[in-house]
């Protein structure tokens, strides 16, 4: 049986036990024998539509007690100081609580995974900030214009862009509110993954081996680190408790993903996919566009829990990515010119272990290595990087009622290194450099060929507790050593969280967050500092009625100690720049109707320098709206969805003209103010149909998704002529159809 | 990564947008600046003219508007003044450039290089393009080409050519070097091999009739020759 976690507590707040491995009920402790009891605790447990579940089992976890709802879905159960609450109901997963607080406790049942869109809900509360977003896998899944892909599915958050067009050729990872992919990190199992997408926005990672996805904007908490501005943590999913199987065929992919229980203590779960969109799209393209070869993508992954004792829970988790890029023109000359092949692949197998001890001490560690290879050629230029990483963390944390004059205060410690051994040799132009002026690939050529060392270490300690029933705090201090760099930056982080009734959430939270200097060309220079960001924000949550939900989040970010290249060429910690915005997210969700609003207004700018003209960043983004509704029927065979987005263009720098350099026979731009043009707009429509049958033992299932419907392909940049009198637009992909079959055991 | 595959996919589609191509002779701009003698010796003295073309098509040798150092500080070796209709450049003495040469690090036999600024002015446009001139030693420009069609050389009378069928362009009077690169113009139909000293024209039946092509010959001394040429298809 998957175990999942998710409670809505108006007046008491949830503890997730550990990030990358969960426990749950099945997997907690054997109760020893009943401890003392010290107060009564009261609540209901309903289902998601907020009907009541009669005959959950409420037992108390290590004292044994247990209940049992009424019809009501209420329970009455004396709890002892630092117990947790396991909730079991036939037909839903089982959710695990912390006691919290003196107010009712309010859980929210999830249906257990029929056709495999039911997650487990990794929630986020202890690090939960103002503007995070959880979502089932479920809502995720079966999102339109997403393919089915739960990552992708990030674009529908409020705050995030992806202008990295071509279908995310080059991997960039994640923009959040108007900062650069590098400035945010991507997380499984507590441990980075160099990158998120393949080819088209599918995800390296499949729906159905994710556990759980937070999207934490900004404001986190001191367990994370080297980001100045958001963090996206997977979780990957443990096996269940009976032999399961999916295997799915689309037009761009198949996949086959198994799990099984292994004696009465182990689950494993593997899953493969394999793309092969290569294999046909040149013979869909224009006879013009001449492409013999084009993308493909491998990408699997393992994982086996086991359940060492009562008190501890270990897990091995081994993910793997191999993207190969290959463009080759028909054309002899072009083909001479312009050949192209980027191989990126990657290794990380992670161990983690869980152990709980009494009175609420827990101890949640891991350890994991990476081997990382990319391999990129353009005519004459090459890249090629081999990174090797042995990383760990673990976190110390314990609960107590009453400590120092506060209540129910829990702290925690912790600690992680990650030494890497980069091997790189590149023969390539120093790239684009924010705020630059594409150069395509004709700008200043770099070589390198070393060996770099590169060793993070961090330690963080926080302390949160209760300063009135409604009134909670929590602070923290984290300090990062970023030794090749000689950098130790000292990181403050507070939040308040205020709940002024049963369906409101306020917080405030504030810190500071730095980024090493170890993206890409910055591995040259030892010398530089880590980017700083203070980050400020204001959020409020409300239930309304038993469906909806809004969320109102304000941010403002100051930037400083900005990499950026000065006249002679070299980098240096010389720019500011600051982000500020509102990000508005409202959901309505019922048995058959789920409703998604996702607004973002923004606005980032920066100085290159001190005395610089302040100007807009490259990933700013004024508007991002998202409008998204699924229904399905009565009888659960079909389920229609729609999503429309509509986003502000990215910014660019006008071309004003160009003066001829007759000795090189060649016109050199003369450009504009730094991203004082936009590109257009875009605004597109995504479908998707799912119709399903059901038989006594398996579920065949076909879906439709359209995306970009009405064909109104995305501007991703322009192109001038060889003089920059005239210039054109490159467009992404007028649609992108997915049509396939599901079937599942 | 991404600029690569953007450039990749921009090659790939070059042909599916509507941007002019650098053969292409469609819109106003400076095809080539010469300086009757490329390198000078101290004292020497050049005039500049450049070869444009305007939004017809139509190339013209102008002399520029306006030329000017790039670098004020160049005046100590060289000197430009407007006279006889256009601009000359006079190289300084002997002693003014073998001091700059040692203060930017070159050796007595490297030549000194500075670059000037023009002006050139089409249907009242002004233009900007550069061009440097080489001080301390006298270099001369490649042989101005004749340009042949279909083995025949052009005269001021069009040159025959037809729609949908290879016309080859080749030229006379120069030799193919390593030291000499080649560049062919057309105001109608379409050029491949535009970069070789032989280039092949072809006409479309949507194509004008008539039209100019242009071959432009550059030394690596900065040393620059032009021929122009009618066309006419029946």
């Amino acid at each position: 049986m998957l175990r999942r976690l998710f409670v809505t507590l108006p007046l008491a707040t949830l503890s997730v036990l550990g990030a990358a491995v969960r426990p749950s009920a099945a997997q907690a402790p054997a109760p020893p024998p009943a401890a003392p009891t010290s107060a009564t605790a009261l609540g209901v447990v309903h289902d998601r539509t907020g009907g009541p579940i009669a005959g959950a089992t409420v037992r108390t976890d290590p004292g044994g007690v247990t209940a049992t709802t009424d019809a009501a879905g209420q329970f009455a159960i004396a709890v002892a100081p630092g117990d947790v609450l396991v909730i079991d109901a036939p037909g839903f997963e089982a959710a695990l609580v912390a006691i919290e607080g003196d107010g009712a406790i309010d859980v929210e049942l999830v249906p257990l995974a029929t056709v495999g869109e039911v997650i487990e809900l990794t929630d986020t509360k202890p690090k939960e900030v103002a503007g995070a977003v959880s979502l089932t896998r479920e809502e995720l899944a079966t999102l339109p214009g997403t393919g089915g892909d739960l990552l992708a599915s990030l674009d529908a958050l409020p705050g995030v862009t992806d202008p990295s067009g071509f279908g995310g050729g080059g991997n960039q990872g994640v923009i959040i509110r108007g900062s650069a992919p590098e400035d945010s990190r991507i997380l499984l199992d507590g441990f980075d993954i160099p990158q998120l997408y393949h080819f088209l926005n599918r995800s390296i990672i499949p729906t159905r081996a994710v556990a759980g996805l937070d999207y934490l904007p900004g404001g986190f908490d001191v367990k994370y680190g080297r980001a100045s501005s958001g963090i996206v943590s997977v979780t990957s999913r443990g096996g269940g408790d009976k032999v399961e199987g999916v295997s799915e065929v689309s037009v761009i992919d198949a996949s086959v993903l198994g799990s099984s229980p292994i004696g009465d203590d182990g689950k494993l779960l593997v899953s493969f996919r394999r793309s092969y969109i290569d294999a046909y799209l040149p013979a869909l393209l224009p006879p013009e566009v001449g492409l013999v070869t084009a993308p493909r993508y491998y990408d699997g992954i393992i994982r086996a829990d086991w359940d060492v004792s009562d008190r501890l829970r270990g897990a091995l988790t081994v993910v793997g990515s191999d993207d190969l890029t290959e463009l080759v023109a028909t054309d002899d000359q072009t083909a001479e010119e312009f050949k192209f092949r980027a191989d990126t692949k990657f290794i990380r197998a992670i161990a983690a272990g869980y152990w709980r001890g009494d009175h609420g001490l827990t101890i949640d560690a891991g350890l994991s290595t990476l081997a990382q290879g990319v391999s990129f050629e353009f005519s004459d230029q090459f890249l090629k990087v081999t990174q090797l990483s042995v990383a760990g963390r673990a976190e110390v944390s314990k609960r107590y009622p009453t400590l120092a004059g506060l209540t129910d205060v829990v702290v925690r410690g912790g600690a992680e290194f990650d030494p890497r051994r980069a091997t790189i040799e590149l023969s390539l132009n120093q790239g684009r450099d924010e705020g630059e002026a594409d150069t395509g690939m004709d700008g200043p050529l770099q070589t390198f060929d070393d060996t770099v060392w590169l060793t993070d270490l961090a330690a963080w300690s926080a302390i949160e507790a209760s300063l009135a029933p409604t009134l909670r705090f929590s602070a923290g201090v984290r300090v990062d050593a970023f030794v090749r760099n000689g950098a130790y930056p000292v990181q403050p982080r507070g939040e308040l969280t205020a709940r002024p009734d049963a369906r409101t959430k306020l917080r405030l939270a504030a810190g500071r967050y730095t980024r090493p200097a170890e993206f890409q060309g910055e591995l040259l220079t030892p010398a530089l500092e880590p980017e700083s960001a203070t980050q400020l924000t204001l959020g409020g949550e409300r239930t309304i009625g038993r469906h909806g939900n809004v969320q109102l989040t304000v941010y403002d970010t100051e930037r400083t100690d900005m990499i950026t290249r000065d006249p002679m060429g070299q980098l240096r910690n010389q720019g500011r720049g600051r982000s500020y915005g509102v990000d508005l997210l409202g959901s309505y969700r019922t048995e058959r109707w789920f409703g998604w609003l996702s607004y973002s207004l923004s606005r980032s700018t920066r100085r290159d320098t001190a005395t610089a003209v302040e100007r807009l960043f490259d990933y700013d983004q004024t508007h991002d709206l998202v409008a998204a509704v699924s229904y399905k029927t009565r009888s659960k065979r079909w389920q229609f969805g729609g999503k429309w987005t509509y986003t502000s263009g990215q910014p660019t720098t006008p071309v004003l003209g160009a003066f001829y350099d007759s000795d090189q026979d060649l016109f050199l731009p003369i450009n504009g103010e730094v991203n004082s043009e936009r590109l257009p707009s875009h605004h597109q429509l995504d479908l998707r149909v799912d119709h399903f049958w059901r038989f006594e033992d398996w579920t065949l299932s076909a879906f439709l998704d359209v995306s970009n419907a009405y064909l109104n392909a995305k501007v991703e940049q322009y192109q001038y002529n060889f003089d920059y009198s005239q210039r054109a637009e490159i467009a992404g992909l007028p649609i992108v159809p997915s049509i396939g079959l599901r079937g599942e055991l | 990564m991404r600029t690569a595959i953007l450039v990749v996919l921009a090659a790939a589609l070059a042909g599916c947008n509507d941007l002019s191509q650098r053969w292409e002779l469609d819109h106003a701009r400076v095809l080539a600046v010469r300086l009757s003698a490329p390198g000078l010796a101290p004292g020497g003295v050049a005039t500049v003219d450049a070869l444009v073309v305007d939004d017809a098509g139509a190339p013209t040798v102008v002399a520029p508007r306006l030329v000017g150092l790039a670098d004020p500080a160049d005046a100590a070796v060289v000197t430009v003044a407007p006279g006889g209709g256009g601009w000359t450049v006079t190289a300084g003495d002997a002693a003014a450039i073998a001091a700059a040469r040692a203060a930017a690090g070159l050796t007595d036999d490297q030549p000194l290089a500075i670059t000037l600024g023009t002006i050139v002015t089409i249907a009242g446009v002004d233009h900007v393009a550069t061009k440097q001139v080489r001080l301390g030693e006298a270099l001369v420009n490649p042989p101005t080409p004749v340009i042949h069609v279909d083995g025949v050389a052009a005269t001021d009378t069009p040159a025959p050519v037809a729609f949908d069928r290879d016309v080859a362009l080749t030229l006379g009077g120069v030799t193919p070097a390593d030291e000499l690169a080649f560049d062919w113009l057309t105001s109608t139909g379409a050029l491949t091999h535009s970069e070789t000293a032989a280039a092949t024209l072809t006409l479309a039946p949507d194509d004008a009739p008539t039209g100019h092509v242009v071959a432009i010959v550059r030394s690596d001394g900065g040393g620059a020759a032009w021929a122009t040429a009618a066309i006419a298809a029946p």
